[in-house]
């Protein structure tokens, strides 16, 4: 009989830290990632030999970059892996920790994630010739759902633009944020449109940054007497991967809700229980779509909504309050890892200025290339 | 197996693209690989190369990069008979979800590629 999060050892985040998300920088990939790596070691009150095991969420620095980073902490021969898993690549390295600890296997378990945008990997290549070829980019695939939406739903440009316009509000409250100035509509309305009606502002950036995550054991909170105060816990961890839908379903949506919905049973938190959420904003029309995916509002509502401020920052629930991926940024490896930097951030209170009143329970989401889907459920203690 | 060779043809005049049905559960797709159905996981024997007519209707639009050099048109089709695909719109027309579509093969810069025309029937 399987098992699931919630049937094994509790596990908890107490060490959050990031290096900012920017344009790319002469700085080396080392440099950013120990930066995150050591704020989140200081944050949780330990210290590298303290960590039992330590996954590196990358996408597009090549093999093995986490050995030539990690000694700088001083080697200690613990197991370490490169996870990549497109853009959710720190959010699976984040799961990998938390399955370390609830299993038993260890007691303290760290999640990072680290990029700096370079010359694309290329696979092996060989591919099936199609009829499209450059087409294909992640900006024309949503432009294709963002207009499909509108057509169906009925929501203007200025109802699309509304999602960008609160995110970059949100990211110029957060110093860790690659955009962090304020947009009014009509910037955000502004040529350049890259694909569709999707402008660029209603697309993310793609810099530099890194991410790192302490998840511990009870165990571990003992025998570190780490305070409890701050303790966020991790109700649910599911990652799923694309089924076969029929023709014209939106895969990333359908993906999100099968995603989702297992979390909510999983955890037994339910969509109206949900303060905070950080989802996979590349593009403005992905917040519209996950929003209904994830049942925090109904089917055709979610525009309207965030239009009207529903999802602002003090709103039903918070969307993306770090300013998502389009204001803090889409660094690839670090982003789903940093995910869950700002909502433990929120549900301990220690948001500032983007703090979200009363924040109990915080949803992670990522998308990878519309092929995985990575979910987690955290909530304060 | 992967094709790599143009994939599509006039067959008895009529444009089509070729892809894939799997043998045991008809399930089709396209670009062709018969590495193996993803419905059902048959592969080798028991998967054949397909042609389907360039007919159908428009599941989405979008212009992409518009106004610049590089500047195209994409859409998301369902074909008739076959799998939804992605191709290259000729115009940039105005969103119509259901419209249908044709294509034809052209030459453009002396290579035969595949446009779709939004049906005026």
């Amino acid at each position: 009989m399987t098992k699931s999060i919630k049937d094994m050892r509790p596990v908890y985040v107490v060490g959050i830290g990031l290096d900012q998300y920017q344009r790319k920088t002469d700085r080396p990939y080392v440099e950013l990632g120990l930066t995150a790596i050591r704020a989140a070691l200081d944050d949780a009150k330990l210290g590298w030999p303290d960590i039992e095991s330590f996954y590196l969420g990358t996408a597009l620095l090549g093999m093995a970059p986490g050995r030539a980073m990690i000694k700088h902490l001083g080697t200690t021969g613990i197991p370490i892996a490169q996870v990549e898993n497109a853009s959710a690549s720190g959010s699976t390295s984040f799961r990998q920790a938390v399955i370390d600890v609830a299993c038993g296997l260890t007691d303290v378990s760290m999640a990072a994630g680290v990029d700096k945008p370079g010359p694309p990997l290329r696979g092996a290549g060989g591919g099936p010739r199609d009829l499209v070829g450059r087409g294909t980019a992640p900006v024309a695939h949503f432009a294709l759902l963002a207009n499909r939406y509108m057509a169906q739903s009925g929501i203007t440009a200025e109802h699309l633009a509304s999602v960008a316009v609160k995110n970059h509000r949100n990211g110029a409250m957060n110093p860790y944020a690659q955009r962090q100035k304020v947009r009014t509509m009509q910037e955000v309305l502004e040529p350049p449109f890259m694909a569709g009606p999707l402008t660029r502002l209603q697309c993310c950036p793609v810099g530099e940054g890194a991410a790192a995550v302490v998840v511990v054991s009870e165990d571990a909170i003992a025998k570190f007497n780490i305070d409890e105060s701050r303790l966020v816990q991790v109700m649910a961890s599911v990652s799923g991967s694309e089924q076969l839908y029929p023709p014209g379903t939106d895969i990333d949506s359908e993906l999100t809700r099968i995603t989702v919905g297992k979390a909510y049973e999983q955890s037994g938190i339910g969509a109206d229980q949900i303060d905070v959420v950080e989802l996979h904003d590349a593009f403005s029309i992905e917040e519209i779509l996950y929003a209904e995916a994830m049942g925090l509002c109904g089917e055709g509502e979610a525009a309207e909504l965030i239009a009207a401020g529903a999802f602002d920052i003090g709103g039903r629930c918070a969307l993306s309050p770090s300013g998502g991926l389009l204001a803090m940024g889409h660094p690839i490896g670090p982003t789903g890892t940093g995910q869950v930097v700002e909502v433990t951030r929120q549900l301990r209170g220690e948001a500032g200025l983007r703090q979200h009143p009363n924040a109990k329970t915080g949803l992670t989401h990522m998308v990878g290339i519309g092929a995985v889907c990575l979910v987690h459920l955290l909530q304060a203690v | 197996m992967v094709d790599t060779v143009q994939p599509f043809r006039l067959e008895n005049g009529e444009p089509v693209i070729i892809g894939t049905e799997c043998g045991a559960c008809q399930h089709t797709w396209f670009p062709a690989v018969t590495l193996g159905c993803e419905r059902c996981g048959t592969h080798g024997e028991g998967l054949n190369s397909r042609a389907f007519a360039m007919k159908g209707h428009l599941l989405s639009a979008a212009d992409v990069l518009p106004g610049t050099e590089k500047g195209f048109s994409l859409a998301t089709i369902e074909l008739e008979n076959g799998p939804a695909i992605r191709a290259i719109l000729a115009e940039s027309a105005p969103l119509k979800i259901g419209a249908s579509v044709l294509g034809r093969i052209e030459t453009v810069d002396d290579k035969s590629v595949v446009r779709f025309y939004v049906n005026a029937d």
